[in-house]
């Protein structure tokens, strides 16, 4: 199994650091947590993760458009969204972004799963 | 239960936390601002960051409920439904509920509240809003069913009126038109539209006709023709859902095959590489201009190959047109006619949405016919829209949307960081970035307050060093004296001596520094304490039926975490009776003369080694002769007082312990009871409390309390054998008293001085058991003032001032009044400190005789008070 280097942006910082507890004791490492999409591609830019988790409502640069800006200079970039948003507009508007997955904040369990298929 | 940890827990805990302290103010400012969309924006986030970490952590209620606030904030962000009074009292109860569901948590470990009742209430709201809701949309369906009634007769309708249209359109392509053709059109048109039966359209259409009619020659012109084809939209806008262009089958064509949804960030890159070339396409001369051609057909090279790349093969064909056409009119420049390019243009326009803002300003500048304008032309041709436009005109949006958010965010990149920050600087959080999130470390109090204790060690630590450098200094002095070494040994013991000493000042230094650098890490901003006050102050208000407006100042000064928790309740306990018995009714207040609306200022102050604390309201003030009336009632000053005792003195007697709790006066003065519990609680961590009042203007309370508790300057003194700490904050002054000082009136111990009767307190007959001093000839009394408590307290010696740090007794201990804690001294013994308002109730009897001594002699019935009162 290949440990990945995986960048976070969420604007809680609870949700940040649970995130990077999670990734942590599975082995992965955690290069960075940016509060919202403008940071979160800085940070994409400063270092290249195999992997990004992205929260979709933030303040500022929300998630849908903070992986626009990632894909947008880096079109392979891995994502996954992880929200609480139901909006099924945005949960569109999302699908069509070529990421990974949609996943709830409840069902982080799921995160590992994903986490295990891209690292096999 | 879920698989937490207790990590996790806390960190669950901080999130609700930071996010409810966010919530609450940012809830009051929205009640004032109920459109603020800002204030909206934050709430919902906050209330959004609670939810995501209740459903993480798996609790339910907590998830429910934070869902439903969301759902109601959300409906007011999208204008469906504005946040009424009791959406608010639902929101700030909401508020209440998600604190005690933590506590609940924290002391069950699970969600065993019931909030069913209030997630009911919730969803009332939430329905009436969904309601609304509903009932917008029916409207709206209902519009749609009008339409719908004879869609099928309106849809060939339109299909006719736009071939006819069209064929206007076609015609206007070649060289001429003559009258008759457009006329038998036109008049084809009116046939249809007189078969719909739109009568307002064919008079419009009639007056076309007429003025068609009237034109002298039998060819149009095809400046004529468009303005006519302009005339003939115009009538249809209201009436035909007719494409945004004239050639609407090719359009068709062309918009179905590219479907660009796929990759947008691909064609917005397109869409910039067209701006950033394609100008020359978008300017169009109105001669034919050979630099011109040669700029065009570079720039359609390059975006030809790009459109390739793309695969977008209907703006390949386009490009190739215009290529063929610009051939031919280099070799017959007279051919040159702007329109010939300007419909190849229109055709891009249609199939690259967005395409047509990129050039409008650029276009318009130049003196050439510009697309642009034709643009615009069309686009009030295109009133509704059907299912082709309906895409066409999102996607549209999207790309516009798009843009302008990466263009907000090219400018964020340009601009310097700080200048952002500086922009907004309620909003920065301590934590921008992850990096910067080093700078703040959450430490749990207990380790710092272990720190404390080590501090404290080091202070008692550098006691006794100071005190073993004085002794041996003594012993080298001794040495000297005695000559009991040899020189050189002396010189030698002198230089360790020297060297000791000057380490030892620099421990003290440094521990210094150690120790108001802990001190500070337990300080925190009183925002803490006032965040509450504003709630307060709301749901206070509006019980009573007032308006209050509160102001805080200063919230950023520091103050320790124990004296802060310390000073909450007195403050509660005095913006209530600022609320309740300062502030008016709005009626009065009118009556009066002033604003409706009351206001109460809360500001925070550091002066020295203290937080000074202002409430100050701009209510009805202190009935001062009330309460003087009341006091002399009561006994606790004279009617000599009443003409000598300034008004600081009249207003501070609403803390006497009678006055407050006697229900009249809080009638008649407007202040509540109780009050002098809270004075006794700011004396107890050292403060002082003082009021000031003006009638019908406004009272103001000012706490002035010691920044920190742990650790004070004291007086260490003896009595008997006990060594003893007196707080130097209260000393004002010492000397010197022999036994004759000492008189006795009526079992009270006084002392005379400066002209003043004082009660003088022996504190070696308080304290049983302090054992014998050495017998001097005198004692020392040291004066001390609290409140309007003035005593002097008797002791056997005075010993050292220094800085003490307190420590509790153990429960046993604090059950009998008198000392407020323990300290260990340089020399490893241990003094008891003071507890002074304890020790002062002793001199309250005294003062009580002293009033009524006061009034005999008023009376000229005391013979011997001559000697007392001076």
């Amino acid at each position: 199994m290949k440990l990945l280097r995986v960048l976070i942006v969420d604007d809680s910082s609870f949700m940040r650091k649970r995130l990077k507890d999670t990734l942590e004791k599975a082995g992965h490492q955690v290069v960075g947590a940016a509060q919202n999409g403008q940071e979160g591609y800085e940070l994409f830019k400063k270092t290249k993760p195999d992997l990004v988790i992205m929260d979709v409502a933030m303040q500022g640069v929300d998630g849908i458009e903070g992986v626009r800006l990632i894909k947008r200079d880096f079109p392979h970039a891995k994502i996954i969204f992880m929200s609480l948003v139901e909006d099924p507009k945005i949960r569109e508007e999302a699908s069509r972004l070529n990421i990974l997955g949609f996943i709830g904040k409840r069902e982080h369990d799921k995160l590992l799963e994903i986490i295990n298929e891209l690292s096999l | 239960m879920a698989d937490f940890d207790k990590d996790m827990w806390e960190d669950f805990v901080i999130e609700v936390q930071e996010n409810l302290e966010e919530f609450e103010p940012n809830l009051l400012l929205l009640e004032q601002e109920p459109s603020d969309r800002a204030i909206l924006n934050d709430c919902f986030r906050n209330m959004h960051s609670i939810k995501g970490a209740a459903n993480y952590m798996g609790f339910e209620k907590m998830a429910t409920l934070t869902h439903k606030v969301e759902n109601i904030l959300d409906n007011a962000r999208s204008g469906i439904k504005t946040l009424d009074l009791k959406a608010f009292d639902l929101l700030f109860k909401s508020v209440d509920i998600i604190r005690s569901l933590l506590k609940d948590l924290e002391k069950n470990g699970k969600e065993t509240l019931d909030i069913s009742e209030f997630l009911d209430e919730l969803s009332k709201v939430q329905a009436v809003e969904e309601n609304l809701k509903e009932k917008q949309k029916k409207e709206e369906d209902a519009n749609q069913d009008l339409i719908d009634e004879d869609e099928e007769l309106i849809n060939i309708f339109q299909d006719e009126i736009k071939n006819l249209i069209n064929q206007v359109v076609d015609l206007s392509k070649e060289e001429s038109l003559s009258k008759k053709e457009l006329l038998s059109i036109l008049a084809d048109i009116e046939r249809v539209v007189n078969y719909v039966g739109k009568e307002e359209i064919l008079t419009r259409l009639n007056e076309l006709k007429g003025s068609i009619e009237a034109k002298s020659s039998d060819q149009l012109s095809s400046n004529e023709l468009s303005s006519i084809l302009e005339k003939l939209t115009e009538i249809f806008k209201d009436e035909v859902e007719l494409e945004g262009n004239y050639q609407d089958n090719q359009e068709n064509e062309y918009s179905i095959k590219v479907n660009f949804d796929e990759d947008q960030e691909l064609y917005q890159i397109f869409l910039d590489f067209f701006k950033e070339i394609g100008k020359p396409l978008a300017s169009l001369p109105s001669n034919f201009d050979y630099n011109w051609a040669q700029q065009c057909q570079d720039a359609i090279e390059r975006l030809k190959s790009s459109a390739n790349y793309m695969d977008y093969m209907e703006v390949v064909k386009i490009f190739e047109e215009w290529e063929e056409r610009l051939a031919e009119v280099s070799t017959t420049p007279e051919e040159y006619r702007p329109e010939i390019f300007s419909n190849l243009w229109k055709k891009l326009e249609i199939i690259l949405p967005g395409l047509s803002d990129l050039f409008l300003k650029d276009t318009k500048k130049e003196d050439t016919i510009c697309p642009g304008d034709v643009i615009e032309v069309v686009k009030a041709v295109e009133p509704t829209k059907d299912d082709q436009d309906l895409f066409t005109c999102s996607f549209d949006n999207i790309i516009d949307d798009f843009k302008q958010q990466s263009k907000g965010a090219d400018t964020s990149e340009v601009e310097p960081y700080e200048t952002a920050i500086s922009e907004e600087p309620n909003r920065l959080e301590p934590s921008k970035f992850f990096e910067k999130n080093v700078q703040t470390v959450r430490v749990n109090l207990e380790k710092v307050e272990n720190l404390l204790e080590d501090v404290a060690e080091l202070v008692v630590l550098r006691s006794s060093m100071s005190r073993n450098t004085a002794l041996l200094k003594e012993l080298y002095t001794f040495c000297l004296e005695k000559r009991m070494l040899p020189t050189s040994e002396l010189r030698r013991l002198k230089e360790i001596l020297l060297g000791f000493s000057e380490d030892v000042s620099a421990f003290e230094r440094v521990v210094h520094q150690l120790q108001d650098g802990v001190m500070r890490i337990r300080m925190l901003p009183v925002a803490h304490l006032f965040n509450k006050i504003p709630r307060l102050v709301r749901d206070l208000s509006k019980r009573l039926k007032k308006e209050v407006d509160i102001h805080i100042i200063g919230s950023e000064t520091t103050l320790d975490k124990q004296v802060m928790e310390q000073l909450s309740d007195p403050l509660i306990h005095i913006i209530r009776n600022a609320v309740d018995h300062g502030i008016e009714m709005p009626e009065e207040r009118r009556a009066h003369g002033k604003s409706p609306v009351g206001s109460i200022v809360l500001s925070a102050t550091q002066e020295g080694n203290f937080v000074v604390i202002t409430v100050s309201d701009d209510g009805r003030g202190i009935d001062k002769d009330a309460l003087s009336k009341k006091a002399l009632k009561l006994g606790l000053i004279s009617k000599q007082d009443l003409n000598h005792l300034d008004e600081t003195h009249i207003y501070n007697l609403i803390f006497a312990p009678g006055i407050s709790t006697a229900e009249e006066i809080s009638e008649i003065s407007g202040r509540g009871v109780g009050l002098d519990v809270v004075k006794k609680k700011i004396e107890t961590i050292g403060g002082n409390i003082v009021v000031n009042s003006k009638k019908g203007f406004g009272t103001q309370i000012s706490l002035r309390i010691p920044l920190t508790l742990a650790i004070i300057k004291g007086l260490v003194v003896k009595v008997g054998q006990q060594a003893m700490v007196i707080p130097v904050s209260a000393i004002s002054e010492i000397f010197r008293v022999y036994s004759t000082d000492i008189s006795q009136v009526e079992g009270y111990e006084i002392i005379s001085r400066r002209q003043e009767t004082l009660p003088f307190i022996q504190l070696k007959k308080i304290f049983r058991g302090t054992g014998e001093s050495f017998r001097h000839k005198y004692s020392f009394a040291i004066r001390v003032r609290l409140g309007e408590l003035d005593a002097c307290l008797g002791v056997d010696e005075l010993v050292a001032q220094q800085e003490i740090v307190i420590k509790p007794l153990s429960d046993y201990l604090m059950d009998r009044p008198g000392f407020a804690g323990a300290t260990i001294l340089g020399d490893g013994s241990i003094a008891l400190i003071l507890d002074l308002p304890a020790v002062l109730e002793k001199a309250k009897g005294f003062i009580k005789k002293r009033q009524q001594l006061l009034e005999m002699e008023a009376l000229g019935i005391g013979q011997d008070t001559s000697s007392l009162l001076h």
